[in-house]
């Protein structure tokens, strides 16, 4: 159940009773919720009791209209999945600053895990 | 399309279709009806030769048949290539006086005997009536009306009067087919034209309406336009008005600038001074456009309400106060909308108490001649219901010389022909840089400057404070 558009794509692969998810390319649209809502709203059922990993690493960008559809992704992911890892590049300014949010809100969510790489 | 434009191409198409269909099965094919005129004529002609010669007892025998016999076969066969039905009836006659000729010369010399024996009868009572011979020409008289009759009802004779009946019956009864199918022929070509004339009149008509519903519309968009255009200028002038206008803090000097991507932006700044002390407080709404300048106007409202209805308020509970009217209304406005936010309160005594999770705080050290990053902290606004009012702000000074950088990702993000991002680094080069500048307003403008040139495409904002 991947998620292909122009500029954006997101890699759905199983293995080991692992689910991982691959964020490529950008998102830089005005309203990115048309492409990335209706995918994630299907993709969410799948990760029920699974442990999920998320891997921003390989986005080039993302900008902030595009972060609120990730968010609740993210949000909806934990609260079917045994447990979301997010992975991220802490080096790249937008990147630190997109999951810096997501940081101290996982403080709260106890199976939602961030990793800086 | 039209309803009446559908409904007349509808009959054109429909008139066409019949006399296309009409046309194969009945083409109007003019050569054929001079043809079957000619037969027709050259059929009573036959006959009228037939008569002629039986009449002037020339022929005696079947060697003078012959070519006659021979005329009348060659006009079956011509006949039979006329073209449609419409002659079909008038090729079934030519057999039949193929059939009374048929007889052949025992019916001729039959009929020719009749004849000299009339003759003869005749020239015996012309005798009679020169002698004045009563009885005889009486006698002859008898003669000759029986010869007459026997003459008359001949077989030869009956064939050649029924033939010539059924050719001037069957002839008449064609050229009245001729006739009818000659008027279904204009009808149809009539009724074509009509069709194609007031489809032509529908369509021009169509047209014409069409130019003036155009004409129309674009009025009734530009207005639209016009309207939009000046709502969103009202809304820009609106977000505008909300900036400071010459803001000011005690002991430092600051200039602000903001560029909004579109009319409306969603970045927010805004410079406050109370008593205790001056707030500079920096925000991005998520997207840009309209929806993101209303979150903007609710921010500055929350903001400025916040801190003048609270004495000695934290920059940790200014945030939370704030979060908690954002996340109710961008709820209510139906918009997945967030905003990042730093509030920096500058006290009495100099020092700079900050919080919220905004873009990193750039101050270029005079001492060092370095740009120092600090890192912000927190949640955007507009994540979560509730902020915790007691997360401990951050705090650093500011010194004599020392230049403070508040911006938004605008500038950060903004790229250079090849797609690079200006980034941090890149912000901070700018800054140092803008050391130079006698003043805060020249140094900002300086750097503002400095990016014009590359690729924007976000809010741009820009707060510059020196110590």
């Amino acid at each position: 159940m991947n998620l292909v558009s122009e500029e954006l794509t997101a890699t759905v692969t199983t293995l080991n009773g692992k689910v991982s998810i691959v964020f490529e390319g950008k998102s830089d649209r005005q309203d990115p919720r048309k492409i990335i809502s209706p995918w994630s709203e299907k993709l969410v059922p799948s990760l029920t009791g699974q442990h999920v990993d998320v891997d921003f690493r390989e986005l080039n960008y993302l900008n902030s209209s595009s972060f609120m559809p990730i968010f609740k992704l993210l949000s909806d992911a934990r609260e079917v999945a045994e447990e979301v890892h997010v992975h991220y590049d802490g080096s790249v300014n937008w990147q630190r600053l997109s999951f810096a949010s997501l940081e101290t809100i996982s403080k709260a969510w106890p199976n939602l895990h961030l990793t800086s790489h | 399309m039209n309803k009446r434009i559908k409904s007349g191409l509808a009959v054109a198409l429909t008139a066409l279709l019949f006399g296309l269909l009409y046309y194969q099965t009945r083409p109007p094919d003019n050569y054929g009806h001079l043809a079957a005129t000619d037969a027709l004529r050259n059929a009573r002609s036959a006959l009228r030769t037939i008569e002629l010669e039986v009449s002037n007892l020339q022929l005696t025998t079947s060697e003078n048949y012959q070519p006659i016999y021979e005329a009348v076969s060659s006009l079956d066969t011509s006949m039979n290539e006329l073209p449609g039905l419409v002659f079909a009836s008038l090729r079934r006659e030519v057999p039949s006086v193929l059939e009374a000729l048929g007889y052949g010369g025992e019916q001729l010399v039959q009929y020719h005997e009749y004849i000299q024996e009339f003759q003869r009868s005749n020239s015996n009572l012309v005798t009679a009536i020169i002698d004045d011979n009563a009885d005889a020409k009486m006698e002859h008289y008898s003669e000759l009306y029986e010869l007459s009759y026997n003459i008359h009802s001949s077989e030869l004779s009956i064939a050649l009067d029924d033939a010539t009946l059924r050719y001037n019956l069957a002839f008449q009864s064609d050229l009245d087919k001729i006739e009818l199918y000659r008027l279904i022929l204009y009808a149809w070509m009539i009724s074509l034209v009509i069709a194609l004339i007031t489809t032509i009149q529908r369509l021009r008509h169509l047209t014409a309406n069409q130019e003036v519903l155009v004409k129309q519309r674009t009025l009734e968009l530009d207005e639209a336009l016009s309207n939009l255009f000046g709502e969103m200028e009202l809304a820009k002038k609106i977000q505008t008005a909300l900036l400071p206008i010459s803001p000011s803090i005690r002991g430092c000097e600051i200039a602000a600038t903001m560029e909004p991507a579109e009319l409306v932006g969603g970045d927010y700044y805004d410079v406050i001074s109370t008593p205790n002390g001056d707030w500079i407080i920096i925000g991005d709404v998520s997207g840009h456009g309209v929806s993101a300048g209303l979150v903007m106007m609710m921010a500055q409202t929350a903001v400025a309400t916040a801190i003048k209805q609270t004495d000695n308020i934290r920059p940790a509970e200014l945030l939370a106060v704030v979060n908690s009217t954002l996340i109710e209304n961008i709820r209510r406005l139906g918009e997945q909308k967030y905003m990042t936010m730093s509030a920096v309160f500058r006290d009495l005594q100099g020092s700079y108490h900050y919080s919220g999770l905004h873009q990193d705080i750039l101050i270029y050290r005079a001492n060092t001649q370095k740009v120092e990053s600090i890192p912000t902290s927190g949640v955007w606004l507009g994540l979560v219901e509730k902020l915790d009012p007691n997360t401990s702000d951050g705090v650093f000074q500011l010194g004599s010389g020392d230049s403070l950088l508040l911006y938004t990702d605008g500038i950060t993000e903004s790229k250079s022909h090849d797609g690079k991002m200006l980034d941090n680094d890149g912000l901070s080069d700018l800054l140092k840089s803008s050391n130079s500048h006698r003043t805060a307003t020249e140094a900002l403008s300086f750097i503002t400057k400095s990016v014009e040139n590359r690729e924007i495409d976000d809010d741009l904002t820009v707060i510059l404070i020196r110590g």
